[in-house]
């Protein structure tokens, strides 16, 4: 009897043993994949193609009606380098061309900020590491991924692409961060902090300790450099009860920056233009401010975002900034060259050597401006429908200088109304986007401030974004 | 140095640096285990190796299990979880690796 029990027992026994083994070996397995997924030198390649036509009325410089098609390509090409679980490095370059540019019409890409669409030279957009000192802070360091920034990435159907809110800055702007996230305190939500430094860098670049005067006529007198300090407070809920909304994300932003003089440079610009019967200016000024502060910045933003709101497919967002802008310094153009001699004279009433006073940084005196940009958007299965609408009141400092768009709507004061449609395919890593845009445009940043350009532009487009 | 070494040396150098880029794993894990009680965490890792291969589908058997057991999750949010965990790994957020 008791050989039949053990002849019954032990396989049974034995069968157990080798099922925790196998499940064991299992678990220990699949650990090693997902090691694989994460400990690795990636490289990833993103593209953001339009093709659209272009129309715009009440051009401000010529009178004429403009209709165009166009295409544009930006591409950037991504690096992330795992160190361990807690040192990671990212890195990216980026291109942004409209098509056979540089066959047409060369454009010189000169490094310059207020270049957005640069040719097809490509420049740093992000190069910074993450360094996590403990188990919720992080320090960051190096030029560091703020363009992009939501709601950018809604219309795309992707995760979040920038850290600032679009509607404060989108610029790729180098500096060092402290992110710290906080032991779960409050139930479904998670909340960080991050404070970033923006320190500025006008000096000599091969001899940083000898500064960098403002002007040759006035060589003693060193420009200073900028400096930005910006403190983010982020929340995203995640409630287990989704009868009013799937997720929330909360933005509150606030910055302080204080904007250097720029070095004297030579630019053609038009300072004259209504003056001496000149419509089109073409004179070459030499561009100087008088005092080395260019203005004290402050900007608050915020920023909130619901996906499936009372458990329907519909996500909305809204986005304000308020700027106050107090600028010190006053900024000159010298006419080196006059490309416009009006009188037909030859030269001899000729305008070079003259000075103009061409106001402040953003405004002539202290001032506010605001951005605001809300909208939503409908899921269905593999695609959705949206909308948005921007609006600028005053004269809010400009902010983007990077766009992958055909309009930079950041440097333009006035209202924007923009429907598309997203159609997601492979796997959502593709998506092709057509869409209307209608610009009114009531002023446009320049240089240092807005100038009158009433403008209506309609864009209608389809644009493909891909991501490896 | 022979020619399977010089074909083996030049296929890890194309393997190594154009894998595709994952997610962050952590963050996945942390997310969903926040929302509910796991007994078994093998289903989380599979659901997430799963989700590498194909993100737009809970048809998977193992995403289908973590589904049934945790309420508090749909296949919607189980995808938009992984897609979060997978814009943390892409260095598009300062500190994002948290």
């Amino acid at each position: 009897m008791k050989k039949i029990l053990l002849v019954t027992i032990l396989p049974l026994i034995a069968m157990g043993s080798i099922k925790e083994d196998v499940a064991s070996i299992d678990e220990r397995l699949t650990d090693i994949e997902i090691s694989n997924t994460q400990q690795r030198i990636n490289v990833g390649m993103e593209m953001h193609m339009f093709a659209g036509h272009i129309s715009n009325t009440n051009v401000e410089n010529t009178g004429v009606n403009y209709n165009q098609r166009h295409f544009k390509n930006n591409f950037r090409l991504k690096f992330s380098g795992v160190l361990n679980q807690n040192f990671q490095a990212y890195a990216s370059l980026q291109a942004s061309y409209l098509f056979n540019s540089q066959v047409q019409t060369r454009i010189d890409s000169d490094d310059d900020m207020a270049n957005p669409t640069q040719g097809s030279r490509p420049y740093v957009r992000t190069a910074y590491f993450d360094w996590r000192l403990n188990k919720y802070t992080v320090l960051s360091a190096g030029r560091l991924p703020t363009t992009f920034g939501p709601p950018e990435h809604l219309k795309h159907g992707r995760g979040r692409l920038g850290t600032y809110p679009l509607v404060s800055f989108n610029l790729p702007l180098d500096g060092l961060s402290l992110t710290f996230t906080t032991p779960k305190f409050i139930p479904s939500t998670d909340l960080s902090f991050r404070t970033i430094y923006v320190p500025g860098g006008m000096s000599d670049q091969q001899q940083p300790h000898k500064g960098e005067p403002l002007s040759a006529s006035n060589p003693a007198k060193l420009a200073e450099s900028h400096e930005g300090i910006t403190q983010m407070v982020e929340a995203v809920v995640r409630p287990k009860n989704k009868k009013i909304f799937d997720s929330l994300t909360f933005i509150g932003q606030y910055s302080f920056l204080r904007f250097g003089s720029f070095k004297e440079f030579t630019a053609p610009a038009q300072i004259v233009k209504g003056q001496y019967g000149i419509t089109d200016d073409k004179n070459i000024y030499r561009f100087s401010a008088d005092g080395p502060k260019l203005a004290d910045i402050q900007i608050a933003t915020l920023y909130l975002e619901a996906q499936k709101i009372l458990g329907t497919k519909i996500d909305a967002y809204f986005s304000h900034m308020r700027s106050w802008n107090r600028p010190v310094a006053k900024i000159n153009a010298l006419v080196i060259n006059d490309g416009n001699d009006a009188a037909g004279t030859g030269g001899t009433d000729s305008l070079e050597g003259q000075s103009f006073e061409v106001g402040q940084f953003v405004s002539e005196g202290d001032s506010q401006g605001t951005r605001t940009l809300y909208g939503t958007r409908y899921n269905f299965k593999n695609s959705f429908i949206g909308a948005e609408f921007w609006k600028t009141g005053s004269t809010p400092i400009p902010n983007d200088l990077y766009s992958d768009d055909f309009i930079p709507l950041g440097l333009l004061a006035g209202e924007v109304t923009h429907v598309y449609y997203t159609h997601m395919f492979y796997n959502n890593d593709l998506s092709v986007r057509v869409g209307v845009q209608k610009i009114h445009e009531d002023k446009y940043f320049q240089q240092f401030n807005y100038a009158e350009s009433k403008q209506d532009i309609r864009t209608i487009y389809t644009a493909l974004f891909v991501t490896y | 140095m022979n020619k399977t070494k010089l074909i083996r040396i030049a296929m890890i150098g194309i393997i190594i640096p154009f894998s595709a880029l994952g997610a962050d794993y952590n963050f996945f894990s942390k997310s969903i285990s926040g929302q509910c009680k796991l007994a078994n965490k093998l289903i989380l890792k599979k659901t997430y190796l799963g989700f590498i291969r194909n993100k737009q589908s809970c048809d998977g058997s193992f995403a289908k299990k973590l589904l049934s057991s945790c309420n508090a999750i749909n296949c919607e949010s189980l995808i938009s979880i992984y897609e979060e965990a997978q814009n943390r790994d892409s260095g598009n957020v300062i500190g994002g690796s948290l």
